[in-house]
């Protein structure tokens, strides 16, 4: 508990340090080395309740998976909340531009297709949805990651419709943010069962992640008020 | 009085006139029927995976059971189910009940239509709460075949998400 975040309720003013000695204190804990986090404040009004709640907020938001990461900085804190391109990460922000990777595969019918494909070395790519096309649903899909042998998406091929969405009702696979790192490979194999030409077309829609710092060099920097 | 153009601005935060000073200034977005925000964070970095029961083909009428071995921690997100018989009147084409032989756990009391509880990945039917699986479990699937005269496909899988590659 800090002297400073201690106030008295009739002056308002930071109560002295002989005055806090006797003041109640929380447990101590070895989690937190005995400096609780806890803010104690004293609201007698309504006004200070909104004061207090305001000061809450201006702490939100914490970071992501906050218990590993340092709580972002007042600076970081205003430019995500001023500017929708820019989103957390780990602690550390990024500006996110919209993009897709698409792969393609042509079935004569009852074959197997496979195509790879890689995320560029520019950015690392947040996968948020998955969108598809296809002329048959008697198609199952598989994605692995990197190159033979890679680590599977999937604990079998599933059929196509389960996988992916459209445009108009897009499946949120990125619910949980994948991170999908530039320069890896993932292939695509897909199966078809229909006996008839297949055209598929799978959409890996998501966003590039490019480091804050860049805004300006890609254009993203909004004009000033 | 307060003054709106004051009270409460966060610090440094460039004002945007065009939102009115009683406009909120931050991000605006209405909640979505979908894994709130406690629960992503509880789930961060969690990896995204599919658990496909063995496709079962089904002859007219037919039931049989399909099954899979949770291998890493298991959050569930949505059921998804796809049969090769078209809908029969607003059912589906198929029954079916998941079962965590865990523990027996049943995830209903008795058998769904394909309609209630097998969506397709465009409209998924994600849970707000993720139903957790541990590893090792097997799971279960009875599956009926609604259909009297055709043999029917069913693909059924769960979408989640594991712990695989959880760093």
């Amino acid at each position: 508990m800090r002297t400073s975040d201690i106030r008295c309720a009739d002056a308002g003013t930071t109560r002295s340090r002989a005055v806090d000695a006797k003041a109640w204190r929380p447990a101590r804990s070895t989690l937190d080395g005995g400096e609780g986090n806890r803010v104690v404040k004293t609201i007698r009004t309504i006004f200070d309740l909104d004061q207090h709640a305001l000061d809450l907020a201006n702490e939100m938001p914490v970071a992501m998976g906050s218990s590993q990461v340092p709580a972002l900085t007042q600076d970081q804190m205003n430019a995500l909340q001023a500017d929708p391109q820019i989103m957390e990460l780990g602690g550390q922000l990024y500006i996110a531009k919209l993009f897709h990777y698409i792969v393609n595969l042509t079935h004569a019918g009852n074959d197997t297709q496979a195509q790879s494909f890689q995320i560029d070395s520019d950015a690392d790519f947040q996968l948020l949805m998955l969108i598809g096309s296809r002329t048959s649903n008697a198609l199952s899909i598989q994605v692995t990651e990197g190159g033979a042998g890679g680590l599977a998406w999937q604990s079998a091929p599933v059929n196509f419709d389960n996988f992916v969405g459209t445009a108009q009702l897009p499946f949120p696979a990125g619910l949980i943010p994948q991170l999908m790192p530039k320069k890896r490979s993932y292939k695509v194999t897909t199966i078809d069962t229909s006996g008839t030409a297949n055209t598929v077309q799978v959409d890996f829609w998501g966003y590039k992640l490019y480091p804050a710092a860049m805004a300006a060099q890609l254009g993203a920097l909004p004009s000033p008020n | 009085m307060i003054n709106p153009w004051i009270q409460g601005r966060v610090p440094g935060a460039p004002m945007n006139p065009t939102l009115g000073a009683w406009q909120n200034r931050r991000k605006l977005a209405s909640a979505a029927w979908t894994l709130p925000q406690w629960v992503r964070l509880s789930l961060h970095s969690a990896h995204l995976f599919w658990y496909q029961f063995p496709e079962l083909s089904l002859t007219a009428g037919q039931t049989d059971l399909t099954r899979i071995t949770v291998t890493e921690d298991f959050w569930l997100v949505a059921v998804m189910g796809r049969a090769s018989v078209a809908s029969i009147g607003n059912q589906g084409s198929f029954r079916f009940q998941i079962t965590e032989e865990e523990g027996a756990y049943k995830y209903s009391k008795y058998g769904q239509n394909q309609s209630n509880f097998a969506p397709i990945a465009q409209e998924p039917g994600l849970v707000r709460i993720p139903h957790f699986i541990a590893a090792g479990s097997p799971v279960v699937c009875k599956i009926q075949n609604l259909s009297g005269s055709t043999t029917n496909i069913v693909d059924l899988c769960m979408f989640g998400y594991s712990t695989w590659w959880r760093q």
